[in-house]
């Protein structure tokens, strides 16, 4: 297979792969909403930390590590960059738009920090990686 | 275009590099005031008027960083004021901005684990990080910019 | 098509007999990035568009023009 072929078939499976990722956040903070157990120090507290520092690292970087430099190039040539920062633009503005959002709920319902901040951080990411995912998605 | 066009744009773009970074330092000391003041919650008609100023900068300074402001100049010169370097620029600034907001929610998590933290308080903290972030980052590329020029 | 830009790009990488992939290959990006530039949804970079010029043996102003002209 040749270097343009693997990343090629990198970048398909990237795109998969980052769909299921922002499906995985939302059901975790869904999950772990309003519950205790999750906003303490401990395996369960850091669990989040663990999962949302994976998928920032991956967005930073776009990912593609185990391969080699150039079909690491091929994976995150120009285009790729382009549609990452479009994607990390989403993800700003969903930020904004959550923070806004869990601001005014609370005054209706009191929201605890630690959810607060995981339905900030999780729909902020989730939108970027989805953004990211479709905009790879549909080229192939 | 006419050459009044380019020397309105450039004027006027001059000018936003010189007061983003100054709207950026506005909107954090609000949240300053915000956390040194009494507690929001107290139900002072007061309170109110600060939390609704707050959201109000809030939109008002997401909406110059989406549109580059100018809105209420022609068509023509805002094309000018938001060219392809400005959008470049202005893309750098979100992706910034997004991380220093993901890193403000790392952190303040962190002290969750540890601290009682209020719910409106991270999230100020969460909103000053984002908008300030993308604010000054924008601002000092522009600078940058016409400095270079 | 992005505002005013022509697109000879797929025309003269047909004449040279390559596939997406093969001049993808050439200029190290990858072939969706080929794909997107012929369908006029991406616009590449100068200096993409010099490294497609030279690896299709002609000029960029060959490959790529403003609609006015």
């Amino acid at each position: 297979m040749t270097d343009i072929e693997k990343a090629e078939r990198m970048g398909r499976a990237r795109a998969l792969i980052m769909a299921l990722a922002a499906a995985v956040l939302i059901f975790n903070v869904w999950l772990q909403y309003g519950d205790p157990q999750y906003a303490s120090a401990g395996g369960r507290g850091a669990s989040w930390l663990v999962l949302i520092g994976l998928w920032l690292f991956i967005l930073w970087n776009g990912g593609g590590l185990r391969p080699g430099g150039r079909v690491r190039a091929l994976l995150n040539d120009e285009l790729s960059l382009q549609n990452r920062s479009r994607a990390l633009a989403l993800g700003f503005y969903a930020a904004i738009l959550l923070t806004l959002a869990c601001y005014v709920g609370a005054w209706l319902t009191p929201i605890a920090a630690g959810d607060a901040l995981k339905i900030v951080s999780a729909g902020a990411i989730s939108a970027a990686l989805l953004r990211y995912a479709w905009l790879e998605w549909r080229l192939h | 275009m006419t050459t009044t066009d380019y020397e309105k744009a450039e004027r006027l773009g001059r000018k936003r590099a010189q007061m983003l970074p100054l709207f950026a330092i506005l909107f954090l000391t609000q949240q300053a005031s915000y956390f040194s003041g009494p507690n929001v919650d107290s139900g002072r008609p007061v309170d109110h008027i600060r939390i609704a100023a707050w959201l109000a900068m809030s939109i008002v300074l997401l909406l110059v960083l989406a549109t580059g402001g100018g809105w209420f100049r022609s068509r023509e010169v805002r094309a000018l004021m938001n060219d392809e370097a400005t959008q470049a620029h202005r893309n750098d600034a979100f992706r910034f901005a997004f991380f220093a907001a993901m890193i403000a929610c790392v952190g303040l998590y962190v002290l969750g684990l540890f601290e009682p933290v209020g719910g409106r308080d991270v999230i100020h903290v969460v909103m000053s990080c984002g908008i300030g972030a993308a604010l000054v980052r924008f601002g000092m590329l522009e600078r940058r910019a016409y400095r270079d020029a | 098509m992005p505002e005013g830009l022509a697109n000879r790009l797929r025309e003269h990488r047909a004449g040279r007999e390559l596939t997406q992939a093969a001049l993808a290959e050439m200029v190290g990006v990858s072939r969706k990035t080929i794909n997107t530039v012929e369908n006029g949804v991406f616009v590449p970079s100068t200096t993409l568009a010099l490294k497609l010029a030279r690896a299709l043996g002609c000029s960029v102003e060959a490959l790529f023009s403003l609609e006015q002209d």
